[in-house]
């Protein structure tokens, strides 16, 4: 896609600014982008000129999002990608525009990274962090990008009939595993996982789920922040106390026992054949870890956001 | 639906709630400003300026409403970071359009906060700067309000009762 067209709806002038302006400043700064204030005028446009991907808010006066949004897919049969940028907080709503097959969901405040990641989700543009285009085998993560700005909300009894953009990334049985888990883990904080890249700090937490035979059948590395942020959360830690904690070298075995029961929790979803697991601080540059990460296929690498406490890097890697 | 007693004031909401409105403070403002709850039935406010509601609905069908108040000083900043342009150059206009939206983040905020039964369903804000107020209703008993550390500019409440009317010619 060489210069992708996008239409932002919001009746607030100030978001489409904030997100225009977000665009602009990215890998996405070619892209031709239409502000429109109300559902019907930018449908219309839509009609008119098509678009590659529609941006909407949810409440709006007239026309609202849910409405644009299933007449924008109705018209382009699905073609034209649509996603919301909206301060809804209702499960059964935010649930309801999964099925109407909305390509991602990001939740006012957000940051100008959740919201690249999300958009470059649904353009398949790539890694919009930094800019750059997805390398070999991580292609833009469509799932990936819709957790951007579900939060708890996030449910994975989605449509499978094949018509939705989500249909694939939704048969991904991990991803929801670890979606779950992490909005049961830290309860009433709002948690959000986006594909992130794997560039972990020197000292991180590999944690083996290991079969009866002794044998792992898949590795999950941590970063320092990711561990702290688990433990406070199963201990709903408040954030003052915790972010002095976020830069300590060794967050201590009760951090790390809260780590493994997570994944023990999660592990007949993600590793069925687990009966145990064993972590122990590791250096990232270790060959084995590396090797890993160079096959993307064995590898999935996550930015995990916990509203109040910051953002931390969780993998899943196969043995 | 489980509330905290007719004499308590306060209600059981998210304890990570003042951490969220100083994130969506730092979104709309780009001021770091940490926020704590108070209670505004017993601590007085001396906020005068631009104010903005956000209706609730909660599941029920009972109305309430988190309300924003913030100086104009405080409003025109919101307006120059939100559209990107120096404080002098904000119109009248978009400093509604501001308002609205940083009652909108900062409401949501707190709808998101509250516990789970009450089930909030969030409005389309609007201004409402002829100082409306809900009237108080003994069926909800909870109120309660956030503002910085080290001061009570802005300040957002939540407002019992029913949503009081909407200001003919205010624009969503």
């Amino acid at each position: 896609m060489s210069t992708p067209s996008i239409v932002v709806v919001d009746d607030s002038r100030a978001i489409q600014s904030i997100v225009t302006r977000v665009l602009k400043g990215s890998h996405l700064s070619d892209a031709s982008i239409h502000g429109f204030s109300c559902g019907q005028d930018a449908l219309q446009y839509v009609s008119e000129n098509g678009a590659d991907l529609v941006i909407t808010d949810w409440h709006m006066p007239g026309m609202s999002g849910i409405e644009l949004i299933q007449a924008v897919r109705q018209q382009s049969t699905g073609r034209i990608k649509v996603g919301m940028v909206t301060s809804e907080i209702d499960r059964e709503r935010l649930h309801s525009a999964e099925q109407h097959g909305v390509a991602f969901i990001v939740n006012k405040p957000f940051t100008e990274r959740a919201l690249l990641d999300a958009v470059s989700g649904a353009l398949g543009t790539g890694d919009a962090a930094d800019g750059s285009s997805p390398g070999p085998g991580r292609p833009a993560d469509a799932a990936g990008a819709l957790l951007a700005g579900v939060d708890r909300t996030a449910r994975p009894d989605a449509p499978r009939d094949g018509s939705s953009p989500l249909a694939e990334p939704r048969q991904d049985d991990t991803l929801h595993a670890l979606q779950e888990g992490l909005a049961r883990h830290f309860g009433p904080i709002r948690v959000r996982l986006v594909p992130g890249p794997a560039e972990f700090d020197e000292r991180v937490l590999l944690t083996l789920l290991v079969r009866a035979d002794g044998r792992p059948v898949r590795l999950a590395v941590l970063d320092l922040r990711t561990v702290v942020m688990l433990a406070a959360g199963a201990l709903q830690t408040p954030p003052a106390i915790l972010r002095p904690m976020m830069g300590r070298p060794n967050p201590g075995p009760e951090a790390v026992a809260q780590v493994e029961r997570f994944l023990e929790r999660i592990a007949p979803r993600i590793a069925p054949d687990t009966v145990k697991v064993h972590s122990s601080f590791v250096s990232s540059t270790m060959p084995k870890l590396r090797g890993r990460f160079a096959r993307p296929e064995c590898s999935r690498t996550f930015t995990l956001q916990v509203a109040g406490y910051g953002e931390g890097l969780l993998a899943l890697l196969e043995p | 639906m489980q509330r905290t007693g007719s004499d308590d004031r306060a209600f059981n909401v998210d304890p990570f709630l003042e951490s969220r409105l100083s994130e969506a403070w730092e979104f709309l403002s780009g001021e770091a400003w940490q926020f704590r709850r108070f209670d505004p039935v017993t601590e007085a406010s001396s906020v005068f300026g631009r104010t903005a509601v956000l209706p609730l609905t909660l599941a029920d069908r009972s109305e309430c409403a988190c309300r924003l108040v913030i100086s104009a000083e405080h409003a025109r900043r919101v307006a120059s970071h939100l559209f990107g342009v120096p404080a002098p150059d904000v119109s009248p206009h978009d400093l509604e359009d501001a308002l609205r939206e940083a009652c909108n983040v900062l409401g949501s905020c707190v709808a998101a906060g509250l516990p789970e039964s009450l089930g909030p369903l969030i409005g389309i804000p609007f201004i409402a700067d002829d100082g409306t107020e809900a009237p108080g209703d003994a069926s909800l008993p909870f109120r309660a309000g956030f503002r910085p550390e080290s001061h009570d500019d802005p300040l957002l409440d939540v407002l019992p009762g029913i949503l009081p009317p909407r200001p003919v010619g205010a624009t969503a």
